[in-house]
């Protein structure tokens, strides 16, 4: 079927074909929120969350992307409200602590090496570390270099998402490495023994 | 090895730290969940279309009963004040046998 003919069978109310959607798709936009968020529990409900806006709006493909970016951008969407949404919620904590309601502040950075009891959890600690600077970058280069890691997408493809060209893209990932590689030198100069 | 190649190092690590994150693996239930998810949404929904016409019929009723209510004030008042026609009177009268042929206007009352 095409993606106009699945759109179509869904509007008409076809589970089959939504069935169909959700499991050629459901990995991959998983996989992308988890990249985001760094949280197997939020990606699922995330996950969820996208093939529920599919579903509603579903009516609004208009065919000019494939199906499958269509349903990728907004996962893009859907992850980045997230952790926006997560933001609002840590500065309000912040305020609050201030006013001594909320002792905890979580999410802290990985300590120093020679004050981690283990290194079971490395590479854990550099994906905290590697969002924590990719939250200084601007929210197009976030995008780019977060999906340039995931295997299963092409630039092509992350230009669809971000509708725009591939040397964009590559500009972006180019620009988004500049950044960050800044950010994790400063990082490394103050933790690393 | 000196302190920036060190941190040279550190920082190409950290660049690739997606590459070596594993897969989640899918959730066979997604669909279950999604069911159950776009079922509840149609129950709200429809909840709340039922809430918005209550909301629109019910002014729109009491509205039509409040002119009725008004209208029926009005007349029935309107009624009340009004004096009955002379020809009802007649016939009211005639009906009980009163005016000036009444047995107590008679001359035989007078004996």
């Amino acid at each position: 079927m095409t993606d106009q003919e699945i759109k179509h069978s869904i509007l008409e109310g076809n589970q089959e074909s939504f069935k169909q959607v959700v499991d050629d798709n459901q990995s991959i936009v998983l996989n992308t929120c988890f990249r985001f968020v760094n949280n197997s529990e939020d990606s699922e409900d995330l996950t969820q969350d996208v093939f529920v806006e599919v579903y509603k709006s579903i009516h609004k493909f208009r065919g000019d992307s494939k199906l499958s970016t269509w349903i990728y951008r907004i996962a893009v969407t859907k992850s980045l409200d997230h952790l926006k949404s997560k933001k609002r919620k840590k500065r309000f904590g912040i305020i609050k602590s201030l006013f001594g309601e909320d002792d905890k502040m979580k999410e802290q950075l990985p300590a120093k090496e020679t004050e981690r009891p283990d290194k079971l959890a490395e590479n854990n600690d550099r994906v905290k570390i590697l969002n924590w600077a990719l939250e200084s970058l601007a929210e197009n280069q976030r995008v780019a270099f977060t999906l340039s890691k995931y295997d299963q997408m092409s630039y092509n493809e992350i230009a669809d998402i971000l509708e725009t060209s591939v040397s964009s893209v590559e500009s972006l990932i180019f620009r988004a490495k500049k950044n960050l590689q800044k950010k994790l030198h400063s990082y490394y100069e103050q933790h690393l023994e | 090895m000196n302190r920036k190649e060190k941190i040279n190092i550190e920082v190409e690590k950290t660049l690739n730290a997606f590459e070596k994150v594993d897969e989640l693996e899918s959730n066979p239930f997604l669909i279950t969940r999604l069911q159950a998810k776009l079922d509840e949404d149609n129950l709200s929904a429809n909840r709340k279309n039922a809430k918005n016409l209550a909301a629109i019929i019910s002014p729109a009723v009491f509205l039509v009963i409040f002119i009725i209510n008004i209208y029926t004030i009005f007349n029935v008042y309107s009624t009340k004040t009004t004096q009955p026609s002379q020809n009802v009177l007649d016939l009211f009268a005639k009906e009980y046998s009163l005016g000036e042929n009444s047995y107590y206007n008679n001359n035989n009352f007078n004996r």
